[in-house]
């Protein structure tokens, strides 16, 4: 039998598009032919086989469906006697929110080290105030600073600023003067005074505050913020690069701090 | 659109008329969370869990969708009654099959309260397998066509769906598919017996 005979009249006898006298024709010739009873019946079969098709379409559609809601809304099922609850979540969802929280751990981290990384934090480690205790060693005559140093201490920073600002040059304690201005200047944040004030300080010779006056020089900059200026850069290098400094070690671990990919 | 912004008439026109008013009515009933719960709370209730719940719902709405298109069901009890009836059989069939003794499942079946009586094609799985063989045969893109063709997609549809120059093209395409399908099933003899069952 060759099914291309009749395949086009059968398909449309099933699918309804015959006209009335057509299909009172075609069902006379059923009657007599044999062949087209065959085929027709053949034609229904394959009915079945393209039937099967979409019901397999259809149960792989709903299944992306189900995994599309999902992860869109986990559905919770909940029984009325018992009260168990059934948490229709995909792997994915619990993936996406894991992730989430990495990323959220990671954000959080990226930013508190960050944070560690910044000119205050830098300064903050770094810096230290001369304690108070350090300015009462001796008798009154031994010392000449400390009306500046008592100011300082109790909060008038102008009156301290003054008085240190008044010491000559010439006076034996000028270099400690310009050092304890220094610290006054940062407090004020008037950097560039602190940073001339500990300038004078670390020229006067090698005196016992010679290297924390360049120290706090370079602190002075981070306190400010200008880590880009040529004269904090020359000044943190000379002090990474000479040995012996009372300061070398810090100021090299701060080098390597403003190098980081933190900041 | 919502499954309660559908008719029952809407639903039965959209899936009758097919291609994509079927795909649409289909997704407004699989949508429809208050049947889905009630079905895995069915399943749940009767030594089964909520994967089996969600599975009895993709296949009542598979069995509901093909009774549809071969006028098994004509709209006379509400389609949602409807489509719940069909999952309760299909899974109380599924409990029956795997009971050593049916006693208890048929008790269970016996007394739930049958508001519709579903007619359900049920389909061994032999002869599943038999259909999916030929299916294999006949080759991913003819089986395509044809179910498309069969759900009622214009040719231009079909020609754009499958990429065809035209729609003389994926008629042509269309026709040289149904003839091989023709051709196996009259080449097996033995799938001609599973098929007239």
């Amino acid at each position: 039998m060759n099914i291309e005979l009749y395949i086009e009249r059968i398909e449309e006898y099933e699918t309804g598009t015959m006209s009335a006298a057509e299909r009172a024709a075609f069902e006379s010739e059923l009657v007599t032919n044999a062949e087209l009873r065959q085929a027709l019946a053949l034609f229904q079969q394959t009915n079945d086989v393209i039937e099967q098709g979409i019901e397999n379409s259809l149960r792989s559609q709903l299944q992306t469906w189900n995994e599309e809601e999902a992860t869109a809304t986990p559905m919770t099922v909940t029984t009325p006697v018992g009260g168990r609850v059934v948490q229709m979540r995909s792997t994915w969802v619990r993936l996406a929110v894991a992730a989430s929280v990495a990323l959220l751990i990671g954000w959080f981290g990226v930013r508190w080290a960050h944070s560690q990384y910044s000119d205050e934090a830098l300064f903050a480690a770094q810096y230290e105030k001369p304690a108070d205790s350090s300015f009462r060693s001796g008798g009154a005559a031994d010392r000449p600073l400390q009306p500046g140093l008592d100011a300082w201490m109790a909060g008038d920073l102008n009156k301290a600023t003054l008085f240190f600002g008044d010491i000559s040059p010439d006076d034996d304690h000028y270099a400690e003067a310009e050092y304890y201005l220094g610290h006054v200047a940062l407090q004020q944040q008037q950097y560039d005074l602190a940073i001339a004030a500990f300038g004078l300080s670390a020229q006067q010779g090698p005196t016992r505050f010679k290297e924390k006056a360049e120290w706090n020089r370079v602190l002075t900059y981070l306190a400010a913020g200008r880590t880009k200026d040529a004269d904090f850069l020359l000044f943190l290098g000379q002090l990474a690069n000479r040995t012996g400094h009372s300061y070398q070690e810090q100021a090299q671990d701060l080098q390597g701090k403003l190098g980081s990919v933190w900041r | 659109m919502q499954t309660s912004q559908w008719t029952d008439d809407q639903f039965l026109a959209a899936i009758n008329s097919g291609g994509q008013n079927r795909q649409a009515a289909l997704r407004a009933i699989y949508n429809d969370n208050e049947l889905k719960r009630k079905v895995i709370q069915f399943v749940r209730n009767r030594q089964g869990n909520a994967e089996d719940g969600q599975d009895m719902f993709h296949e009542g709405i598979i069995v509901l969708d093909r009774n549809i298109r071969e006028g098994r069901f004509r709209g006379e009890a509400p389609l949602k009654g409807y489509l719940y009836s069909i999952c309760r059989f299909l899974w109380m069939n599924q409990v029956r099959k795997q009971a050593h003794t049916t006693q208890g499942a048929e008790t269970v079946l016996a007394n739930e309260p049958d508001e519709y009586t579903p007619e359900i094609t049920m389909i061994a799985q032999e002869r599943k397998d038999l259909l999916n063989s030929l299916l294999g045969q006949l080759g991913e893109r003819c089986q395509r066509i044809l179910e498309l063709w069969k759900l009622s997609y214009s040719m231009e549809e079909i020609a754009a769906s499958l990429g065809f120059s035209s729609a003389d093209m994926a008629r042509k395409a269309k026709y040289r598919c149904h003839v091989s399908l023709v051709e196996l099933v009259q080449q097996n003899p033995e799938m001609q017996k599973v098929l007239k069952y």
